[in-house]
């Protein structure tokens, strides 16, 4: 596999994992206030989210053009 | 550049991988295996596990205060303040960094009743208990005697010389022999409970209740007759109410109770400020009414017929308010005065420092007062006793009362290492549901005093037994099943 394709891969899975992470844990706040947020401020995974799939369509587009 | 697929893989993994150290690190918090969770914060505001005490006319803004420390200045009561419940715990333990300017008590409460808005308050600060006095533990009864008195006499007798604070005591097994029938004519306004010795085994009480319909509608009016907190009889009557504000005619309820034991029992009469005692027939020979005593005024009753506005209380203190211009007078306490001249602001009223002893009378003229003493009030000289010790009040001199003991779970402060500033700490056990926990924060006659508390650090220890795989599984279910019930 062609380092682009690893590193396409991997934001591809990042941008994935941090989607699920900030629905678990706004299931989580939801079902049980207080049992997230005062440990872990989780609303800056949002911007964290649409960077990584900036870059996973970025590396897309690359990989397109090639 | 080629990179095996193996490798590859495994990199894919790597943000799956922290997606579950972050779930799983949130689970441990959430679930500690020791069952202990501790939060321990400066009380400026800026923390998600307590929110600063509440309303903002009756303390300072969390924070910098002018004087240069952090927290949060407390000069007027009662104040509120909530905590996030962080899961399942049997017990939370409260512990505040607090000085005191000029407050001699101070309790703090947490809401066990949210519909009636009623508070479990527990002692925290006690300037009296300070000095000269130890901790003890007598037959399971906990309290502070002096330092140079033996232990038993925290469990002494002489109820006249214990007080009690945030504590209940068993009462004297007693019992009259002669029985006389006597009415008193009275203006009883809202709830009072009635403290009462039975004769040859009787208690009989015909109360004659008035509904003054000065909000419209009908209200209700619940008697509970009880021994040692043990509820022995309950009933309850609903007033007609009218849509003209007219008072109701006057209902006698008949209450004969027979067949008891010797003990002091307790009659409870339950309503809203609408509803007033006219009269009372009894053939008890000791009865007595309190804590609260409200007088009321007699108008829509019977205006020019006098009412009772002298008792004789065994009260060292009383704190009265007034609701109605009319109420504005000067009341009494054995050779002590005080004047009421404005409604709506509690006065204090304390014995002379030569009348400690014995009964006293309090005198109203006016009536349209409301008392709240730290003991009894009767309506005859003889009725007077004493069902239980006293309340210690903010206002408690331990030493000119001669007070030999103080019944109560109270717990020490212990000073920070800085010096200066006291931590105080109370133990509440906690409900299955109740997220956020509010609390309440006493310091009776603090803004008449001019006071403070200072508050600067708050500390919050929750706590369950250690988690075994059971357990484990027991404050996860209970987790599950609060999750289920907000869906």
């Amino acid at each position: 596999m062609t380092l682009k394709a690893c590193i396409k891969l991997f934001l591809t899975q990042a941008a994935c994992a941090t989607a699920v992470l900030l629905g678990v844990l706004i299931v989580l706040e939801r079902l049980a206030p207080g049992s997230v947020l005062p440990y872990f401020n989780f609303f800056w995974l949002v911007p964290v989210l649409v960077v990584l799939i900036g870059l996973a369509g970025r590396t897309r587009e690359q990989e397109n053009g090639d | 550049m080629r990179i095996p697929r193996v490798a590859a893989y495994f990199f894919a993994t790597i943000p799956w991988i922290l997606v579950i150290a972050c779930l799983g690190g949130l689970f441990l918090l959430r679930f500690p295996p020791s069952g202990r969770v501790q939060f321990t914060f400066p009380l400026d505001g800026s923390h998600a596990w307590f929110d600063p005490f509440l309303p903002g006319q009756r303390v300072s803004q969390a924070g910098v205060q002018a004087d240069g420390w952090s927290g949060q200045r407390i000069f007027d009561e009662p104040v509120y303040a909530s905590a996030r419940l962080p899961g399942v715990y049997d017990q939370v333990t409260v512990s505040l960094e607090a000085t005191t300017t000029r407050q001699s008590l101070i309790e703090l409460g947490i809401l066990r009743d949210p519909y009636a808005f009623s508070f479990e308050m527990h002692p925290l600060w006690s300037s009296e208990l300070a000095q000269g006095w130890r901790q003890v533990s007598v037959n399971g009864i906990s309290g502070f005697v002096r330092t140079d008195t033996p232990d038993h006499v925290l469990v002494t007798n002489d109820l006249d010389r214990v007080v009690t604070w945030g504590a209940t005591t068993t009462s004297p097994r007693w019992m009259d022999q002669i029985q006389s029938s006597k009415t008193y004519e009275l203006s009883l306004r809202g709830t009072h409970d009635f403290y009462v010795v039975p004769t040859n085994g009787i208690v009989s009480f015909t109360l004659a209740v008035q509904d003054v319909n000065r909000s419209r509608g009908g209200d209700f009016v619940a008697f509970r007759f009880s021994h040692e907190e043990e509820t022995l009889w309950t009933d309850a009557i609903g007033t007609g109410g009218s849509l003209d504000r007219k008072p109701n005619d006057v209902y006698e309820k008949q209450m004969r109770f027979d067949g008891l034991a010797p003990g002091v029992y307790r009659l409870s009469v339950i309503a809203d400020d609408n509803v007033f005692i006219r009269r009372v027939t009894t053939s008890a020979q000791h009865w007595v009414v309190g804590p609260r005593l409200y007088l009321g005024d007699t108008a829509g009753y019977a205006p020019l017929q006098p009412t009772q506005t002298s008792m004789w209380t065994n009260s060292r203190h009383v704190i009265a308010e007034t609701f109605h211009a009319e109420g504005r007078q000067t009341i009494s306490l054995g050779s002590a005065h005080m004047q009421i001249t404005k409604t709506h602001t509690p006065v204090a009223l304390d014995r002379a420092a030569d009348e400690q002893s014995e009964a006293r009378v309090l005198q109203a003229p006016k009536g349209d007062v409301r008392f709240v003493g730290d003991a009894f009030f009767a309506f005859d000289p003889q009725a007077l006793f004493l069902p239980k010790p006293r309340r210690m009040t903010d206002a408690s001199n331990l030493d000119q009362e001669g007070v030999v003991a103080v019944i109560t779970p109270y717990r020490p402060p212990t000073k920070t290492s800085d010096g200066g500033w006291l931590r105080l700490s109370t133990t509440y056990l906690l409900p299955l549901s109740g997220d956020p926990l509010k609390f309440v924060l006493s310091a009776p006659g603090i803004f008449s005093r001019s006071g403070a508390v200072d508050i600067r650090t708050v500390d919050l220890i929750y706590e369950r037994p250690a988690l075994s795989p059971r357990e484990w599984w027991k404050a996860v279910k209970k987790e599950l099943a609060l999750a289920w019930r907000r869906l």
